[in-house]
């Protein structure tokens, strides 16, 4: 297997380890950046290039190679290269899942077939089976991918959420065997864990991947789409608990800083997140402090202001009161977009529809939520990971009942 | 007459793009002329490449009362042909942000941007001079907005050259009930359709503030496919009238390099008269 994961430091149940792939190392808890067909929207690959070294991992969606081009089409042309050489990524570890937060269907997938989940393409929305995703995946060949899985949301019923898991269990048996079989190269299997928001289906889906041979590592996968907090805690435990601690954990659908802090306190390894990719589009630009057991989180606390559209955790650039802004998105912030920059600029850009304001917010964004995760793994190898969480839950909180006012 | 023509455009003149139409490639074959300003500075050296000119603007007549240039009164624009063929010329576009080598490709960067490329981007793709779109740039931000960020340079961060057209085009063809005359380009508010009116002052104003390396005069334009003759005729001479209008306005002769544009339709000889009106205007249109 072409995959090692190393665990590093244990704080509680949060480690922090290193991954070590063909392309590059990912250190852990890792933060992978959303794509769409291969690349990140807004970042072209010299501008991505800045935001190494924290910048390691990308995480593609199968579904968007089924065709247009097609498997075959990419091995043509790609020959062994495969989706790195397709996109000139090779520096970068490479994880690929049966579909990505942006592009699934709650509604349609409630009502999928027994040979295959459907998922949208270019095409129109398709049925893949396990034969089909692992030729995608053989053309591909990342680093890692996970195991065709028939995910559910929360709420479904029973009987639905007991249909995904079995499916995904025998889904996962078939893409091992071909893996084994020889498609996928040397890239990694990691097993999805489904189950919707039913407690025994999850464990019951831990319990089949803790046996499943041919492993690299799990993915959780139906996560974000309806759970509350709490229930995503027990639904966690329950499918982590037969799980062997050596191997690394995957999930998919979070990205708030809380809900990603509550993951790592419970195992979690690497997330694939649209999150800052969504705060882009939306025109918003973090600001929380990450060094947050060393900040002086005052002067953050006093600017957050519910009237420009600003809270503890980013800014909104739409706002007026932006418009003569000279200040970047962050003071001190390295990155391109906060030194060469300010918000008022990228307020006009916003204004006028103008593409470049999405891709100065997105360099932004995902740097700064890389240094998130770098101070998160900091923060286990001090063992002060639980002190760390504390402070940063409570300052994300505590503009909510300021007397600045509610709006 | 026609050495003396040749000498009056050598010693008052300094071409810039294509729009004003020029005499034979003969005029670069004539030994270099030099203002007695740039001799006295000291500045670059000629390039005699056999048919190689520098043609520079003197100092203004106005100027200081000894006649040497200071920094606020050099010219905004210089242009040194270093090489031809036949009518073709490679040269040095020198305007105060940036020496440009034409010639060149000038993107357009509409709302003070080109789309989806930072600046830095451009800079590695060797751009040298883009373009800003006035019409678009006063509906969003607001001239007066780029002027209190410092000017449009300093408001996207980008330190080479800029250019600004007057306006005037997007006006006619993007707006309802734009109607043109004498005074300006009256026209319905995209924001509230309100009446509004351009005109040659306002338009200069609009792209002082921007602060452009070039700035355009105000035009009355005319599409080439219209088949009323005396339309052109007018345009032709109210875009003359414009021009002073324009000059009279412009407050930042010394860092702006203000073009006149050429007018006059199919017809050669309106074109004659609207590029012989530019000529005769001098040194206050650098191109």
């Amino acid at each position: 297997m072409g995959l090692s994961f190393k665990i590093l430091e244990q704080d509680g149940e949060a480690r922090s380890g290193l991954i070590t792939t063909a392309h590059g190392e990912l250190k852990t808890p890792a933060l992978l950046l959303h794509t769409s067909a291969g690349l990140p929207p807004f970042i072209t690959v010299d501008n991505l290039a800045m935001l190494k070294p924290e910048a390691s991992a990308l995480q593609i969606c199968a579904a968007q190679f089924l065709e247009y081009p097609n498997p075959k089409e990419i091995k043509h042309i790609y020959g062994d290269g495969g989706v790195h050489k397709m996109t000139g990524m090779e520096s970068f570890v490479v994880l690929a899942t049966t579909t990505d937060s942006l592009h699934f269907s709650v509604a349609k997938n409630v009502v999928a077939g027994v040979k295959g989940p459907h998922v949208v393409t270019p095409g129109g929305f398709k049925q893949i089976t396990p034969a089909m995703y692992m030729e995608v995946i053989d053309a591909l060949k990342p680093d890692i991918f996970c195991s065709l899985a028939d995910e559910v949301p929360a709420g479904v019923s029973n009987n639905r959420s007991k249909s995904s898991t079995e499916r995904t269990i025998s889904w996962t048996q078939e893409c091992h065997e071909l893996h084994a079989s020889g498609l996928g190269g040397s890239g990694a299997l990691f097993a999805s864990v489904v189950g919707g928001d039913n407690v025994f289906d999850r464990k019951k889906a831990g319990e089949a991947a803790a046996q499943q041979a041919g492993l690299a590592g799990f993915s959780f996968v139906g996560f974000g789409l309806g759970e509350a907090p709490e229930e995503r805690a027990t639904l966690l435990t329950a499918a982590m608990a037969p799980l062997p601690p050596g191997l690394p954990r995957h999930i998919t659908g979070l990205g708030m800083p809380e809900e990603v802090l509550h993951a790592v306190e419970m195992g979690i390894d690497m997330f694939g997140s649209v999150y800052p990719y969504t705060l882009s589009v939306g025109g918003f630009a973090l600001t929380f402090p990450v060094d947050i057991l060393h900040a002086d989180t005052a002067a953050s606390l006093m600017a957050h202001n519910a009237l420009s559209g600003q809270d503890t955790l980013k800014i909104n650039l739409y706002s007026l009161s932006h418009r003569t802004d000279r200040q970047p998105f962050l003071i001190g912030c390295p990155c391109l977009a906060c030194t060469r920059h300010n918000r008022a600029y990228v307020h006009h850009l916003l204004n006028t529809h103008e593409m470049l304001g999405q891709t100065l917010l997105d360099i932004h964004n995902n740097h700064h939520y890389l240094q998130f995760f770098k101070a998160i793994r900091a923060a286990i190898q001090e063992g002060r990971f639980g002190e760390y969480k504390q402070r940063m839950v409570q300052y994300l909180h505590a503009g909510r009942y300021s007397s600045v006012g509610e709006m | 007459m026609f050495t003396q023509r040749m000498a009056a455009k050598q010693s008052c003149l300094t071409h810039g793009l294509i729009t004003k139409l020029n005499a034979t490639p003969n005029s670069y074959k004539l030994t270099p002329h030099r203002s007695s300003s740039d001799r006295k500075k000291g500045s670059r050296s000629s390039r005699t490449m056999g048919s190689a000119s520098i043609v520079t603007t003197p100092p203004p007549t106005d100027g200081t009362p000894n006649g040497t240039p200071d920094a606020t009164s050099s010219p905004p624009l210089k242009f040194e042909v270093v090489a031809t063929h036949k009518r073709a010329r490679a040269s040095i576009l020198t305007v105060p942000h940036y020496a440009c080598k034409t010639p060149m490709f000038m993107p357009v960067g509409t709302q003070g941007t080109i789309k989806g490329l930072t600046t830095q981007q451009l800079e590695e793709l060797e751009c040298q001079l883009i373009l800003g779109n006035t019409y678009h740039l006063e509906l969003r931000p607001g001239s007066e907005l780029i002027g209190e960020m410092g000017g449009l340079h300093e408001f996207m961060n980008w330190d080479r050259g800029l250019l600004t057209d007057s306006g005037g085009f997007q006006m006619v063809s993007l707006l309802h009930l734009a109607d043109i005359t004498e005074e300006g380009v009256s026209f319905q508010s995209p924001v509230d359709g309100e009446m509004m009116l351009l005109t040659p002052e306002h338009s200069i104003q609009i792209q002082n503030r921007i602060g452009a390396d070039i700035i355009m005069a105000l035009d009355d334009v005319v599409s080439s496919v219209t088949s009323d003759a005396a339309r052109f005729e007018e345009a032709t001479h109210r875009t003359t009238r414009w021009i002073d209008r324009c000059i009279s306005a412009h407050q930042r002769p010394h860092e702006q390099a203000l073009f006149g544009i050429v007018q006059g339709g199919l017809d050669r000889r309106l074109r004659q008269i609207s590029l012989d009106g530019l000529k005769a205007r001098g040194d206050k249109l650098p191109g």
